[in-house]
């Protein structure tokens, strides 16, 4: 399963994301880049449900890491954010903030994590075709992405939780 | 005008020559409309490039977001062509007008199903009534067919007057459809506005259809207190012999209740629907026929057994229906040929005989195109199937739920098949060990695609297994709708218009589409209930309808036992059916004619405008799913209403999203004086997908926000915006987007005052002027300035 994208219905697409399995790898790849973003779903609750483990916070500890900011429409997020003192974030709604990051080059690397699959699907593959020039992206879901730059591998979730534990810690070093 | 018209008629009682001798002939040529009082407007019966520079203005401010759905075409020979990034395919075609593209395909498919909905009821109803049968849709409703009267300038009268306006929509679709050929059209923004085109004639089509429907099938003729009904999986009595009906088109479900009372065994038998055939079938009968759900619910209910009889009429038709039926027992017949299931044909045999066939099993159902033969046949196989199929009805012992989960090996291939992305693996584990409660609340998610099911290595009927864990939720399923009203009075127009136009009203927010929700139906009353009691005027139409009533509050009612069905502040308004929808657009057209005093007819870019600048209106289409929902949309779109989608509605291939910092894009003229000015980011949007529902009820409050607001009406829309946004994210937040709705300090609302001002300072806000006469159309600019003169 671990280097498949997740959709079974998936077609294949001319352009396609790198499967990272080596979290080593993976946290290379962040740290090439000097202005990354993390987007967080609003369906991060649903894997911190499986896993029991408070994922917001393991993305915080990799955004603090690498000095992104983070970007989130979901007000449980939102509220947790703040209950952390954690200051660098955004309310932002998703269909915005692609907007945006297609348009100002704020950032090099978007990093997407807790959206629902077919969702962060299409907002990938907008930024695929109309945002490559300066942007890449990378997703943390369990769920392998096509339509990023670089995926975390289609994994069980208890595995994927694991080397996302790993990866912060990659970062961190 | 693409379609001319004469008004030449002419009836010769005796006349006698040489050569013949001729009595009471009537002789027409071309189509004869009677003339009506209003002068006629600019663009009467509007063809593909009519309306294109009010397109370009659209589309110029609300550019396309594109999702590709696919990075290739493979409508042609020369392909597949790879068109990602910027390339271009063989024909010369890049991925943004490909896409534009794909949604005028989509479209084209939504609105000739809508128009062909609209044809079949004509020619069945015409044939029944006459075509001389008046259009009377209630005596409150002067203003009747208002998208006819905007967009062909025509005002029918009776049913007969309908066929030039058909005859219209649908070469118009054939035109416009004939440009997605590979070789034609080369351009997104043409694309797009033929998108736009499409969305307007399959409004036409849809209140033609449903103004036929009212105006000959005695439905609610714009009552606000029309009946309350039973909807819900529980509320079928399973005791007795079930038909159920599916569908859009209500003429073989009505010939059915009509066949039981003339036999005069209606309580004997249960009629109960699925989608918008349910709706209709209850604005036809008012009392005793039953809602079982929307579209989503149909495995969810045929897999329970209970329907003995099923009837398929056309649209949203779950296509493997023939073989689900015959799992639990049941028969099909299949009343039209655009869906006839394989299905052999028995129009022409004997009731009996087809009835006999169907009992011996030797056809799984029938096609029968005579509808009372249809309802015939349904009713005695009912009457004679029932009793052997009491067994059917209850399936799967909840112990075997337990036993399958036990076989699970949690591969999650079922995850990787669901739409939803459920945590079915997750579940199937705490269901091996006796805990089901994972299973029901997939239970509330899942719309029963049975995708789950194909896929499993173990085949464990996955479907079943959600369902039978669910049963007890299943069949506590009893609520109440209101039944569908139809149009809106002239005189509740009246009675807000003002209101609306100036802000005082927050809004009209219309929960319309399909049932592919996310989290399932809840969040549709949750939503709606939220804006009805912050006074917003809620309406609903279709699937949406139905998820509103799936509601009770503490103290048992539904939001349509909770509000008033008027069309009032803190209403909650059902119109009806897929095709009712004409009522909500109709609503707003009525607006600018009733109470601004625009003229109507053929005059649609400036009514457009108006509503684009003046009237709060905002669509919710959280489940939108098909391709008639897409054409539902763009019509909204032209006409100047936003809407939003639910995070399914992303598939749609792109967003019309504004950009607020892109200043240049929110100029307008003022109509008093001719100059251009800023008008402010509003409304935002066109077409946006919210990913959750507070993002979407944060985002409907602003998109209600218009450029004609008074300082009074913008503030008290603002407070609504603020509000939500407090609730979702924090009373000590404020949206960060502030300083580009608020004009002048009288914008500010009293309650947030303090904050608010802060903000503003922080950000450097500058006043602008508000402007009171606001317009896209320098067409408008010259007429008020003539009438100055």
């Amino acid at each position: 399963m671990s280097v498949e994208y997740w959709l079974r219905g998936e077609i294949p697409q001319p352009l396609k994301a790198t499967v990272i399995t080596d979290v080593k790898v993976l946290g290379g790849r962040i740290k090439q880049h000097k202005k990354p973003v993390i987007l967080l779903g609003s369906e991060l609750y649903r894997l911190e449900r499986i896993v029991s483990s408070d994922i917001v916070a393991t993305i915080v500890d990799i955004a603090n890491a690498v000095k992104a900011d983070l970007t989130t429409s979901s007000s449980d997020v939102v509220q947790r954010l703040d209950s952390m003192g954690f200051k660098r974030y955004r309310v932002g709604f998703p269909m915005s903030v692609v907007q945006k990051l297609a348009r100002d080059r704020e950032y090099d690397l978007a990093i997407f994590i807790g959206f629902q699959y077919h969702y962060e699907w299409l907002l990938l593959n907008y930024l695929k075709h109309y945002a490559y020039r300066h942007l890449n992206t990378l997703s943390l879901e369990p769920y392998g992405h096509p339509n990023a730059t670089w995926t975390m591998p289609s994994l069980p979730i208890p595995l994927w939780h694991k080397n996302l534990l790993a990866l912060t810690e990659v970062l961190k070093t | 005008m693409s379609i001319p018209y004469s008004k030449f008629k002419m009836r010769i009682d005796e006349l006698k020559t040489p050569l013949s001798e001729i009595r009471g002939l009537d002789l027409s040529i071309g189509y004869v409309v009677e003339e009506w009082e209003e002068p006629q407007g600019p663009t009467p019966f509007p063809s593909i490039a009519t309306l294109r520079k009010w397109d370009h203005v659209l589309l110029n401010r609300y550019r396309p977001l594109y999702l590709p759905f696919c990075d290739l075409c493979c409508l042609c020979t020369y392909g597949k062509c790879d068109l990602s990034r910027e390339k271009r395919g063989s024909c010369g075609l890049g991925l943004s007008d490909q896409q534009s593209r794909l949604v005028a395909l989509v479209c084209s498919i939504g609105a000739s199903t809508h128009v062909s909905h609209a044809r079949e009821l004509f020619e069945k109803l015409v044939e029944r009534f006459s075509r001389d049968h008046p259009i009377d849709l209630g005596s409150q409703v002067r203003v009747e067919m208002p998208i006819t009267r905007l967009v062909t300038g025509v005002k029918p009268r009776t049913l007969g007057d309908l066929e030039i306006v058909l005859d219209y929509v649908e070469r118009q679709i054939v035109q416009t459809l004939a440009s997605v050929h590979t070789g034609q059209e080369g351009s997104w923004i043409d694309y797009e506005s033929k998108v736009f085109h499409l969305g307007m004639l399959d409004h036409v089509a849809l209140e033609v259809a449903d103004a036929l429907q009212v105006a000959a099938l005695d439905f609610p003729k714009a009552d606000p207190e029309s009946p309350l009904v039973s909807l819900g999986l529980g509320v079928v009595e399973v005791s007795k012999p079930v038909i159920l009906v599916i569908g859009h088109n209500v003429i073989p479900a009505g010939a059915i209740v009509d066949y039981l009372e003339r036999m005069g065994i209606r309580d004997e038998v249960e009629v109960c629907g699925l989608c918008c055939t349910a709706h209709d079938i209850t604005r036809y009968e008012k009392k005793r026929a039953k809602i079982v759900g929307p579209m989503s619910w149909q495995l969810k209910f045929i897999r329970t057994g209970v329907p003995d009889v099923i009837v398929i009429d056309e649209q949203c038709i779950y296509t493997n229906v023939v073989e689900e039926a015959r799992r639990i027992g049941a028969v099909v017949i299949a009343t039209t040929d655009k869906a006839c299931h394989g299905l052999p044909e028995r129009s022409s045999e004997s009731p009996e005989e087809v009835v006999e066939e169907l009992l011996s099993g030797r056809i799984p159902g029938a096609l029968i195109l005579d509808h009372d033969k249809a309802a015939e046949v349904a009713v005695k196989t009912a009457l004679k199937l029932a009793p052997t199929r009491l067994k059917l009805k209850a399936q799967l012992p909840l112990e075997d739920v337990v036993e399958y989960a036990k076989k699970c090996t949690k591969c999650r291939e079922c995850e990787r098949a669901c739409p939803q992305n459920l945590p079915i693996s997750h579940a199937m584990d705490r269901a091996s060990r006796g805990d089901l409660v994972g299973l029901t609340d997939i239970y509330e998610k899942c719309f029963a695609c049975n995708r789950c099911e194909y896929v499993c290595p173990r085949q464990i009927p996955v479907l079943n297994v959600i369902l039978k864990a669910a049963g007890e939720k299943r069949s506590s399923e009893v609520f109440k709708i209101r039944v569908g009203r139809g149009p809106i009075q002239d005189t509740e127009i009246r009675a807000v218009g003002r209101d609306i136009v100036l802000g005082a009203i927050p809004g009209v927010v219309a929960f319309v589409g399909c049932a592919n929700w996310r989290e399932g139906a809840v969040d549709v009353p949750i939503m709606a209930r939220e804006f009805a009691f912050r006074r917003y005027i809620v309406v609903a139409s279709g699937c949406s309808a139905m998820a509103i009533a799936m509601y009770k509050n503490d103290e048992g009612k539904t939001p349509y036992e909770e509000f008033t069905g008027e069309f009032t502040p803190g209403g909650v308004v059902n119109v009806g059916s897929c095709v009712a929808n004409s009522h909500i657009a109709g609503a707003v057209i009525k607006i600018a004619n009733i109470f601004a005093r625009l003229p109507l007819r053929a005059n649609y870019m400036e009514v457009a405008d108006y509503i684009l600048n003046r009237i709060g209106a905002v669509g919710i289409a959280w489940g939108a799913m098909s391709q008639k929902a897409a054409a539902i949309a763009s019509g909204f779109w032209r006409l100047g209403v936003p809407v939003i989608v639910g995070p399914h509605g992303i598939k749609y291939r792109r967003m019309l999203l504004g950009d607020g910092e892109r200043d240049e894009a929110w100029f307008l003229y003022d109509a008093k004086t001719g100059d251009k000015v800023y008008g402010g980011p509003v409304p935002e949007h066109l077409f946006y997908a919210a990913e959750s529902r507070g993002e979407a009820m944060i985002m409907a409050a602003k998109l209600c926000i218009r450029p004609a607001d008074t300082p009074q009406g913008r503030a008290i829309k603002l407070t609504n915006y603020i509000s939500l946004y407090k609730k979702f994210y924090g009373y000590d937040k404020l949206p960060q987007d502030l300083h580009l709705l608020i004009r002048t300090e009288s914008d500010i609302p009293i309650t947030y005052k303090d904050e608010v001002v802060r903000f503003l300072r922080e950000v450097n806000w500058r006043e602008r002027p508000s402007i009171s006469d606001p317009t896209l159309l320098e067409e408008v600019v010259r007429k008020r300035l003539k009438v100055m003169k």
